[in-house]
């Protein structure tokens, strides 16, 4: 037999597998899918972008009929309230990072271990983090009110929201979250790590975790997505979030172009956050499957 | 069968340990996976465990690399006691017949990737990892990723990867059926190359294909999650047991006629 060192280079590199879909279609097929995709894309585009479009021409609008102007948009710094404008945009935000971290070290750890170590208690996970979604908004309120009025005896800010949020979030980033794990096979991934002399952390957060960065991706957009819009617990529980302060603007400013215009500005961060988290998971999966 | 001898005879098992079964049992439920098997492997030999589907093989060998517990029984090393040893201390390397690469690592990061657990230098580590890979033919992919090479190719650098700890001392190689997925021509490739790399270690193999195993030290005929029969193939023919049946079908089938391309090969399976 040859000696290890001699035996010959047998590779040669493979081609990189065809992707399957649109190319796999005939042209009749494939025009009548782009013609669908089109019509689809533009009837949503239409539903979601046209109040959207229009929110922004009214913020734009002079005082005068037919005359522009940004003063509306001026107004996001300089409106005083009462409540001031910025701090509840600032709250709103920092509320957003800490529940989606909040979220990602509660769970993230929580669901590889379950799907590792703890199969059994699966459904249980399932069902708990599921719960949030039966529970309407209103009851969720009146069960945390005593709680929240506890602890706003130590002056707490409305950073403390950031528990409540957790709990809203957590079936959607679950969802997300367990379409990542079951998208590989991590038991035989942690298998192999294992027997390579991986500790149970590594396997967790070297080899399992990295494999799943567009569900975690997936769970920190629609996280980001919910703290930036909520109302329902901020506003019985007289914290002031940015929904609140819009609301609060509607119904006592003389200038509703504040609102208008406060409004786009938050769904215009909202669009470019999600849109960095997107680029963020692309950049992260250049070169991988 | 010259690669057999040249395997033991011409390079003393220098790292290689003996490896000791005694009494394994494993259930899961109902269905009794293994059922007090005994079986002892001499220190540098490559050793088979055959048989059909479910008899306990993998079982056998996921117990070994402590995947999975015993429910009684003692598994020894070296001489040394590894039952209760967690699967990331047992130093040993393993090839699974799903390959399990690291989807997010490349060819060479998959192969550093146990080297990097020791704390080896980066430099040191890539010299190292280029070696493994340049032993499997691979050295030209470190930079691909595992979705961007063949089956075949994939399975080689699981090899490498398993390889890599054996040069740092482990000395034990686990294969569960390493070319299960390949096909004959590509068998063949892998197996010389398995058979060349894991010449100074101890290796026990799980193969459903005779033309693979023929090849080995020994043979362990597994059966209802015992040994059944256990020794070299020429002892095994001679004793006329069941290995004999099935492997005199499969010679009669090739002698009746060329096998088609990619007809696969008679397995225990159909003696179950």
């Amino acid at each position: 037999m040859a000696a290890v060192n001699e035996i010959p280079a047998l590779g040669v590199p493979a081609e990189p597998q065809a992707p399957q879909g649109v190319r796999g279609l005939r042209a009749s097929q494939r025009r009548r899918l782009n013609a669908f995709r089109y019509v689809a894309f533009t009837i949503f585009g239409l539903f979601f972008l046209l109040p959207l479009f229009a929110m922004i021409r009214f913020s734009l609008e002079g005082s005068k009929p037919g005359t522009w102007s940004v003063a509306a948009w001026k107004q996001i710094a300089s409106y005083q309230g009462p409540p001031p404008l910025l701090p509840a945009i600032e709250i709103t935000l920092e509320l957003a990072v800490i529940t989606s971290l909040v979220m990602l070290v509660l769970v993230v750890p929580t669901m590889i271990w379950v799907k590792l170590r703890v199969q059994w208690f699966s459904r249980v996970l399932e069902f708990l983090c599921l719960l949030p979604l039966t529970i309407p908004a209103i009851v969720l309120v009146v069960g945390l009110a005593p709680i929240y009025n506890r602890i706003e005896r130590y002056n707490v800010s409305a950073l403390m929201l950031f528990w409540a949020y957790v709990i809203l979030a957590l079936p959607y980033a679950y969802r997300a979250l367990t379409a990542g794990l079951t998208a590989m096979d991590a038991t035989t991934l942690s298998e192999a790590a294992r027997s390579l002399g991986a500790r149970w952390f590594t396997v967790m957060f070297r080899v399992i975790a990295p494999n799943m960065w567009q569900a975690i991706l997936n769970a920190l957009m629609l996280t980001v997505a919910l703290v930036l819009g909520e109302f329902t617990i901020a506003y019985p529980l007289t914290y002031v979030n940015l929904q609140v302060e819009l609301f609060s603007i509607s119904r006592n400013t003389v200038n509703a172009g504040v609102l208008f215009s406060a409004s786009a500005a938050t769904l215009l961060v909202a669009f470019a956050l999600l849109l960095i988290l997107s680029y963020v998971g692309r950049r992260l999966r250049r070169g991988r499957p | 069968m010259s690669s057999t001898a040249t395997r033991t005879q011409s390079d003393p098992a220098r790292i290689a340990v003996e490896v000791q079964l005694r009494g394994l049992s494993r259930r899961y439920g109902s269905v009794v996976a293994l059922d007090n098997l005994d079986l002892t492997v001499q220190a540098g030999e490559l050793i088979a465990l055959l048989g059909p589907s479910g008899c306990g093989k993998t079982t056998t060998l996921r117990l070994l690399a402590g995947l999975e517990d015993a429910d009684t029984g003692r598994i020894t090393v070296g001489g040394r006691d590894i039952t209760r040893l967690p699967a990331s201390k047992r130093d040993m390397g393993m090839v699974f017949q799903a390959y399990s690469l690291f989807p997010h690592m490349t060819v060479r990061q998959n192969v550093a990737f146990g080297l990097r657990l020791r704390r080896i230098s980066s430099a040191h580590r890539d010299r190292r990892a280029l070696e493994m890979l340049q032993l499997v033919g691979l050295e030209t992919q470190a930079d691909r990723y595992p979705h961007q090479i063949s089956g075949g190719q994939q399975q080689r650098v699981a090899l490498a990867r398993a390889l890599a700890a054996v040069r740092l001392g482990a000395g034990l190689v686990l294969l569960d059926e390493p070319t299960a997925q390949l096909d004959v021509r590509g068998e063949a490739e892998i197996f010389e190359r398995i058979l060349a790399a894991t010449r100074s270690c101890t290796t026990i193999l799980i193969s459903h294909r005779f033309s693979t195993v023929r090849h080995v030290d020994r043979i362990a005929v597994v059966e209802n999650g015992a040994v059944a029969e256990l020794g070299s193939h020429d002892e095994l023919m001679a004793r006329r047991g069941r290995y004999w049946t099935m492997f005199t079908l499969q010679a009669q089938r090739f002698a009746t006629g060329t096998p088609e391309e990619g007809e696969e090969e008679l397995t225990f399976d159909v003696l179950a």
